[in-house]
């Protein structure tokens, strides 16, 4: 049981407290008759219970009606002198008199009113707070993590980095500019901009790209050029990634734009033969330039390629022929009347001996074997007509006739055999001796040599081959047969797909029955008996679809027919290192 | 002769923003690269960028320039009227920027914030140009202050009325007046919510637009007999009603203060923000170039 | 000394008032007090009470700077505590014969001295007396028996904060009486007491406050109607409840009390002086005593100094203390402020000196004849002379204040639209006025007194030619002047009258006609709101607006619409002088205005002088006409304007308003404003008339003759040429310019030299403003200066985001209204 004084002075205009004593350990101060202490205004009752030294604590029965200063109070401990204020009223602890625990004073509150006007205007949220931790997190967010992430994984990263975590939420990949393209899509690279990006603040090196792309050529052999060609610093100092974008979706890594190349190429480069180029078209682009075999050597038995150029520009051009000492006539063998196909005996089609190979570009190469003997078999005996002789080496071929003449003639049953035997009458083919009364020897050296004249002057080898005779008596030296050689590679620095020009035919079957006219469109075939016609398309073939300059044309790129990186080159930035080195000289 | 900012001078930055739109459109038409799509990476991309960096450091000097009372650059209407057209302007330029390539980056963080900013600045034009007749029409001639002082004035007056009436009558006007909740909430003040009580025989009852009170004090009329009870219930009545009033408009102006203010509370601080994105954005391209 | 009782004194010389000019005569007289006795009559219980009056700490500052102390008396500027001590032990230590309490009730001369009786009955004779009462007057007592002062009644209240828990009764329905009870009552259970039965004299603030304040039964204030003292009961101690004994109108009342403060106002010494026999210049009531070059009065031996003699500054008023009592001894001295005169003189083309030169000039300039020599050197003292020379290495000299300032021959004083604070006399050469023509004046000539007297721009140029010697005197110095000599007013304001209808009429009359028209012409003035003729009436007169402005009302179906607006030069009424002579419209003053009433017959005989100038005057009024018909036509319109003339728009030359549909209420005028001025914002947004869509901001509009330069006692406020009315550093805080501006436009306060810079602001919101509401240190009179002080024009208007806020002159107001609806 405590005992509370307490003093009231609830109107200014008093001049003197009123005091009461109240025995009890707990007072109620409400605005109703159930207080202990009553005060008109107070909203909702609230408690004041006694402590030690004359404190006492007050305690809130309704939400925000107790202030101590201007914040609201639930529960709070007042010790003396210090004042809790409610509805206009303060309520002060002070020293009790002799024979009280605790004492209190309620008085009104003068300022309580100009506080209920200048309440009337509150604080709204602060901008400046809210700015200055958006600022923070967007600070961390848009710098400070990538800048750290990338830190971290750099391969001379300070020794802090090993305090941070590896995964940051946030990575350096959060500064990528946009997906890379699928091809980098790879575990190895995945979202390590590192891997790339090796130095913060410099561009991508090309060092970077080669890391992978071991053995992609370059474009200009600096080793054998002494032209200094204008132009040429700048292709020697452009960097992978200049033509090459990463992260620039949706266009693909490789650079299809002419300008690239025109940019160099609008100008001629003599010394390697290069025309100036524009654009494809019949002034933009000069002449095919075309790889051509030709024999030489000490004793004109060599072949080297030689480059030329078709300076006029039409397939028939007499300057340029082929030298492949081979006889053909493709008008011929194209000829029904005069050739069938040994086993359709049907007409012959172009892909009866030209097969493409797998790059659609080239063809397998024409043997013997693949196009000629089904027809033209080796056949020497007219008696034994399956046998034939061996194709590609004279001396073999002698001595396959010596052996079996002598054979023939040097066994009496065979003799006998042969006599009796009558031979079938075959064109092209001489009738050989059905009897001999000589030695076998004889006989059978006498008939090879009769043999071997006919095949390298009457028909036989010299049907097709260039046999020169020779003044030596010596059976195996008397005729040299030239070597051949058929080219297959006309243009050496263009492309050109067959496949995708195989219009009007059936691409799945190898043999494209009965579709020469799509072949003969661009190889003039039909009018050529010579061996040493050039078939090949030029320009002007390929310009009547592809013309620039056409209202309507299958535009092409430079790069369609050519390519930038050129197999055995160096790189360019290689070249780079000693072009600086040519300039500095 | 005072006109807003929309027609500042003949709408000068109006026609300014128009001339750097035709350019922009220009810029952005003329990048025709077959290997390189319409974006940052252009030359075209790169004069956009900087110019919108520009822009965007412009609108975000007004809030130094607002403060640079001694600045003779202009006037601080001029800049406003500046600040508006060319945040029309900001979207289109960044837009153009941008070729609307977006993607989990810096870049579109900042893209983004550069939206939230000029979305909340259009609405903040819209409160500059239609508040102020708002809050004209509520105060109607009169003075928020001299409001104030009148509610205070009358709540004393209606105070010592009642005293002079019997002693619940006091109390309950007292509990009417002291309960008229002046420490608000925030939301309630937005929302300009009334959370008046009154304490009619020691229950707490909703006074909302003190209309418990009046109704209270109507029906008390007829059932007083004493000519001077009457009388003090008149008085009441009418001083309540006038405090129905006061309080309203008081409620009304303080929400409107807040919603003048509120978008604020968007517009800077995330325009603080997309300064840092931008300077992240911008270092992020040459930090991997 | 100790001080003096006893029925019947004689001394040499009785100094009357204990303020600062009695106390420094005092202190002069005891220096001869070997061969000289004097003697210090002060009424109040204590010295100085004028000073003793002011608020506690209030810091009294020691203007003019350049006039040098001679006294016996220190005096430097400090609190108000500080001053007092430091003069309280002087005088003790100076052994000043000091006799407290004693109040004057009349003086009567014998031919050889004078008999001073006082209150208390006794006589002291003195063979001079030196008046240094001041303006204060005495408080006028409550007039029944105990009512002098003491603890217990008391007249004046120094500092509330010293009552607290009392009982305090305080007298009279004034508002010093209503201001004091406000005070107290916070703390202290007050009675007001009222003789009538309304505060009627109360200013309307105080009378809502006071009202208020006693309705409210928490405020422990309560007031007694019709209720006058009967009796008094002192407390047996200091401090002890005494009883006041009232009359009521429900019979006699005790009120048992600690204090009774009477606040019943002043007796103007006026009254006092006069019934010693002493003559004023005129009825004016600000008018001032005749005195000579030694301060004394028509009344031989009676000598004036300090206030009442016109010399309100403390430093002015010692050194005459000083000076007074020199000559009453008959010793030949220079005056203090000698060197100050020296200075005015010292690039004058002759060596003489510089009293001669005085003397002089007072000769050359008819008008100054009638001046006492006194008036005469203050004026000198206080102007400028202004001395035109082509001698470039005598320009190129660099002059300071308060010696002769050098111009360029042919060079403008002042150019037609200027707005003039000063008023010139020419004393040498030439000076050439050119309005439409250009007039040569004469030595002795005035000029400038149009704008200084209409308070509008002046209408012509002044170029000053070679060799030409001008006095610039300031504006309050010269109305001071005219308030005091009857003569000077009248020459000045011919002269004015004769120019005014010069430059309206371009008359050719012979002069001698001229002459007798204009001395026939009247004045007429008019308070704000007076009707100087109604519509319909019969135009027997036309009206020159001398100063002010009058409004032309219309009737517009029923309501009355302002369609008009004509300030100073501008004719009224002449429509009715052309064909139907019935005024159209009715004219009322919108300020307090003065006009020059021209009969119709003058008025003809005026204009037909003068054909040419006939057109223009048709040309004025078909514009005139046009206006009005354009405003009458939209009720808006004149809706608006009539709402701005009354808010006193009328009288203003650059007025702020805000257009309330563009504010948005960001206050960020007043932040601009601060910022601007030392962190005090000297307009204030939250305040001020508001009506449709114009608001008017509590702003000084600085009008066109501005209140507050009334009664500047250091000359701090001035008006730049181009109307702007600022206040520089001169100013000592008096508060007088406060308490006379009608718009509350003018705040007492302390400016912040040091303010947050802009980033701080940005960053961290450092506060751009502070509110000039502290008390510390020394406070200053605050006000708009439209910022032209810095470049790019009023700051508010600048840092406006929505363009709302505006200034204006009055003639921008008609087509600003146009263009809005």
């Amino acid at each position: 049981m405590m005992s509370f004084l307490v003093q009231y002075k609830l109107n200014a205009s008093q001049n003197t407290y009123s005091e009461t004593a109240i025995e009890q350990d707990k007072l109620v101060v409400s605005s109703g008759a159930e207080g202990d202490i009553i005060l008109p205004n107070v909203s909702a009752p609230f408690t004041i219970a006694g402590e030690k030294g004359g404190a006492v604590r007050v305690k809130e029965l309704a939400k925000n009606t107790l202030f101590v200063g201007e914040k609201t109070v639930a529960a709070q401990s007042i010790t003396q002198d210090n004042s809790v204020s409610v509805n206009g009223y303060i309520i002060t602890v002070i020293a009790p008199p002799v024979g009280f625990d605790h004492a209190l004073n309620l008085n009104v509150d003068k300022t309580f009113k100009q506080q209920a006007l200048s309440q009337r205007q509150q604080k709204s949220p602060s901008i400046r707070w809210f700015s200055y931790s958006l600022f923070i997190i967007t600070l961390l967010v848009c710098l400070v993590l990538p800048i750290t992430s990338f830190m971290t994984q750099q391969d001379s990263a300070p020794e802090w980095a090993a305090l941070i975590p590896d995964k940051l939420p946030i990575s350096d990949a959060f500064f990528s500019s946009g997906p890379l393209v699928s091809a980098h899509q790879i575990p190895s690279i995945g979202d390590k901009c590192i891997t790339c990006h090796q130095t913060p603040f410099e561009m991508v090196p090309d060092q970077s790209c080669t890391q992978c792309h071991t053995n992609s050529g370059g474009h200009i052999p600096l080793s054998n050029d002494e032209s200094g060609m204008s132009g040429f610093n700048h292709l020697a100092n452009l960097r992978c990634a200049d033509c090459h974008r990463e992260h620039n979706q949706p266009v693909s890594l490789v650079q299809s734009n002419n300008a690239l190349c025109v940019d160099c190429h609008q100008q001629a480069f003599e010394k390697n033969d290069l025309g100036a180029v524009v654009a494809f078209s019949k002034q933009g682009h000069p002449n095919f330039g075309i790889d051509l075999l030709v024999l030489g050597g000490a004793n004109n038995l060599t072949w080297t390629k030689q480059h030329q150029t078709w300076h006029q520009a039409s397939s028939r051009d007499g300057g340029l022929v082929e030298q492949s000492n081979l006889k053909f006539s493709h008008e011929m063998h194209m000829n029904p009347d005069k050739v069938l196909h040994q086993t359709t005996s049907q007409s012959l089609a172009c892909a009866d001996c030209h097969q493409l190979s797998s790059d659609n570009e080239h063809f397998t190469p024409i043997t013997m074997d693949n196009a000629c003997r089904d027809c033209h078999a080796l056949s020497f005996d007219s008696f034994e007509p399956d046998i034939e002789l061996p194709h590609g080496n004279t001396y073999s071929a002698i001595v396959a006739m010596q052996a079996h003449f002598i054979r023939q003639f040097s066994d009496p049953n065979l003799r006998a055999l042969r006599a009796q035997k009558k031979a079938r009458r075959v064109p092209n083919k001489r009738q050989s001796l059905a009897t001999c009364e000589k030695s076998a020897l004889a006989c059978g050296q006498e008939e090879s040599v009769k043999e071997l004249n006919f095949q390298f002057q009457q028909a036989g080898c010299v049907t097709c081959h260039v046999v020169n005779k020779t003044q030596t008596t010596s059976i195996f030296d008397q005729y040299t047969v030239m070597p051949v050689k058929l080219n297959n590679d006309w243009y050496r620095s263009a492309k050109f797909n067959h496949r995708t020009h195989f219009v009007n035919a059936s691409v799945s079957d190898q043999h494209i029955a009965g579709s020469n006219n799509m072949c003969l469109d661009c190889h003039d075939v039909m009018h050529s008996s010579k061996a040493s016609d050039i078939l090949m398309p030029n320009k002007p073939l390929c310009l009547t679809c592809h013309d620039q300059t056409l209202e309507f044309s299958a535009q092409l790129q430079c790069i369609d027919c050519h390519s930038f990186h050129i197999d055995g080159i160096s790189y360019p930035h290689e070249n780079a290192v000693a072009a600086k080195e040519i300039n500095d000289e | 002769m005072q006109v807003n900012i929309l027609q500042f001078s003949k709408r000068r930055y109006l026609k300014l923003s128009l001339v750097l739109l035709g350019i922009c459109m220009t810029l952005y038409l003329s990048q025709t690269g077959v290997d390189q799509p319409p974006n940052g990476g252009t030359w075209q991309g790169y004069v956009l960028g900087s110019l919108g960096a520009f822009v965007i450091g412009l609108l975000a000097w007004q809030g130094v320039r607002k403060r640079s009372y001694h600045s003779t650059l202009g006037t601080l209407q001029g800049w406003t009227s500046m600040h508006v057209y060319l945040g029309f302007l900001l979207p289109v330029i960044v837009v153009l920027h941008t070729n609307g390539q977006v993607g989990f980056n810096v870049h579109t963080v900042a893209f983004c914030l550069m939206f939230v900013v000029i979305l909340s600045g259009f609405y903040g034009m819209y409160l500059m140009l239609v508040m102020p007749r708002l809050s004209q029409q509520n105060l109607a001639n009169e003075q928020v202050v001299d409001l104030r002082l009148a509610l205070s004035a009358l709540d004393e007056s209606l105070i010592t009325l009642a005293s002079q009436g019997q002693q619940s009558l006091g109390e309950l006007v007292n509990s009417a007046i002291l309960l008229t909740e002046t420490k608000q909430s925030f939301l309630n003040r937005l929302l300009a919510r009334d959370t008046a009580k009154v304490q009619i025989d020691s229950q707490l009852a909703d006074n909302k637009n003190q209309q418990t009170m009046i109704n209270y004090l109507a029906t008390q009329i007829p059932d007083s007999v004493k000519q001077k009870e009457v009388n003090i219930l008149h008085q009441l009545l009418t001083g309540f009603s006038k405090r129905q009033i006061l309080l309203h408009t008081l409620r009304k102006d303080t929400q409107y203060n807040i919603i003048k203010k509120l978008w604020l509370t968007i517009h800077i601080p995330f325009t603080v923000s997309l300064i840092v994105a931008l300077i992240g954005h911008v270092v992020s391209v040459f930090f991997y170039w | 000394m100790a001080n003096v009782h006893g029925s019947t004194d004689s001394f040499d010389i009785a100094i009357i008032g204990s303020g600062p000019a009695g106390l420094s005569a005092a202190a002069r007289a005891a220096y001869y007090q070997s061969n000289t006795s004097h003697i210090l009559l002060e009424a109040f219980s204590s010295q100085s009470k004028t000073i003793h009056d002011y608020q506690k700490r209030k810091f009294v500052m020691a203007e003019p700077g350049f006039l040098n102390l001679r006294s016996e008396m220190s005096f430097t500027a400090g609190t108000r505590e500080q001053i007092l001590e430091k003069w309280l032990s002087e005088s003790e230590h100076l052994s000043l014969n000091i006799r407290y309490n004693a109040s004057i009730i009349s003086i009567d001369s014998t031919p050889d001295e004078f008999a001073i009786t006082l209150s208390d009955g006794d006589i002291v004779n003195a063979k001079n007396i030196v008046l240094a009462i001041g303006c204060q007057g005495n408080p006028r007592q409550i007039g029944v028996e105990h009512d002098g002062n003491s603890d217990f009644i008391r007249y004046t209240l120094s500092d509330p904060a010293d009552f607290s828990d009392k009982v305090i009764v305080v007298i009279g329905a004034g508002d010093a009486a209503i201001e004091n009870a406000m005070a107290l009552c916070a703390e202290n259970q007050v009675y007001i007491i009222n003789r009538k039965n309304e505060f009627s004299r109360a200013k309307e603030g105080n009378l809502n406050q006071i009202l208020g304040a006693i309705n409210d039964d928490s405020v422990s204030l309560s007031s007694l109607y019709t209720t006058t003292v009967a009796a008094i009961e002192l407390p047996d101690a200091p401090g002890a409840l005494g009883q006041l004994i009232l009359d009521t109108p429900t019979g006699q009342k005790v009120i048992e009390c600690h204090h009774v403060i009477a606040r019943l106002g002043a007796i103007a010494p006026r009254a006092l002086v006069e019934s010693f026999g002493v003559n004023f210049a005129n009825a004016n009531a600000d008018a001032l005593p005749e005195l000579d070059a030694q301060y004394q009065s028509n009344v031989p031996g009676l000598y004036i100094i300090g206030a009442l003699g016109g010399f309100p500054l403390i430093k002015q008023a010692m050194n005459q203390g000083y000076d007074v009592i020199e000559h009453i001894l008959g010793n030949e001295i220079q005056a203090a402020d000698y060197p100050l005169l020296q200075g005015q003189f010292s690039r004058l083309p002759y060596v003489m000196d510089a009293e001669a030169i005085l003397t002089l000039y007072k000769k050359r300039v008819p008008m100054f004849k009638k001046m006492s020599m006194l008036a005469f050197r203050e004026l000198i003292i206080e102007s400028e002379i202004v001395r035109s020379t082509a001698d470039n290495t005598l320009l190129s000299t660099s002059t300071s204040r308060h010696e002769t300032t050098l111009v360029p021959s042919d060079t403008f004083l002042y150019e037609k639209g200027e707005y003039g604070g000063m008023f010139y006399t020419l004393i040498e050469g030439n000076v050439a006025l050119s309005g439409e023509e250009t007039t040569q004046l004469k030595a002795g000539q005035f000029f400038g007194e149009n704008s200084l007297l209409s308070g509008h721009p002046h209408y012509n140029s002044a170029t000053i030619g070679d060799e030409s010697i001008v006095i610039a005197t300031p504006r309050r110095i010269m109305l001071k002047l005219m308030m005091s000599n009857e003569v000077i007013n009248q020459g000045i304001d011919r002269m004015f009258v004769a120019r005014l209808i010069d430059s309206v009429f371009k008359p050719e009359l012979p002069a001698q006609q001229l002459d007798q028209l204009i001395d026939s012409l009247s004045s007429k003035s008019l308070n704000a709101g007076q009707t100087l003729y109604e519509r319909d009436a019969h135009g027997d007169a036309v009206y020159l607006v001398r100063s002010g402005n009058i409004s032309l009302v219309n009737n517009n179906d029923g309501h009355n619409v302002i369609s008009a607006q004509r300030s100073a030069g501008e004719l009224v009424g002449q429509i009715a002088m052309m064909g139907n002579p019935i005024y159209q419209d009715s004219a009322i003053a919108a300020v307090k205005s003065s006009v020059l009433v021209i009969a119709r017959s003058d008025f003809f005989t005026l204009v037909s002088s003068n054909p040419q100038k006939i057109q223009t005057l048709q040309g004025d009024v078909s514009q005139l006409l046009k206006q009005q018909s354009l405003i009458a036509a939209s009720g808006q319109d004149s809706h608006r304007l009539a709402f701005l003339l009354e808010q006193g728009i009328g009288e203003a030359t650059n007025a702020m308003l805000i257009k309330q549909s563009l504010c948005i209420g960001c206050d960020n005028c007043e932040t601009a404003c601060a910022s601007t001025h030392q962190g005090v914002s000297r307009l204030n947004r939250q305040i001020g008339a508001i009506s449709g869509d114009i608001h008017i901001p509590n702003a000084c509009q600085h009008c066109q003759e501005p209140h507050c330069m009334k009664d500047c006692p250091t000359n701090a406020i001035n008006r730049n040429i181009d109307g702007q009315v600022s206040i520089d550093d001169k100013c000592i805080g008096c508060g007088n310019c406060a308490s006379n501006c009608p718009y509350n436009a003018i705040t007492m306060g302390n400016v912040v030299e040091k303010q947050a810079g802009l980033w701080s602001r940005l960053l961290w919101g450092a506060k751009d403003v502070t509110h000039a509401h502290s008390n510390e240190g020394q406070k200053k009179a605050l006000k708009c200066d439209a910022c032209s002080s810095i470049n790019g024009g009023p700051a508010c208007v600048r840092a406006c985001p929505t363009g709302a806020a505006v200034r204006v002159n009055p003639d921008q107001l008609i087509s600003m209204l146009r263009m809005d609806s």
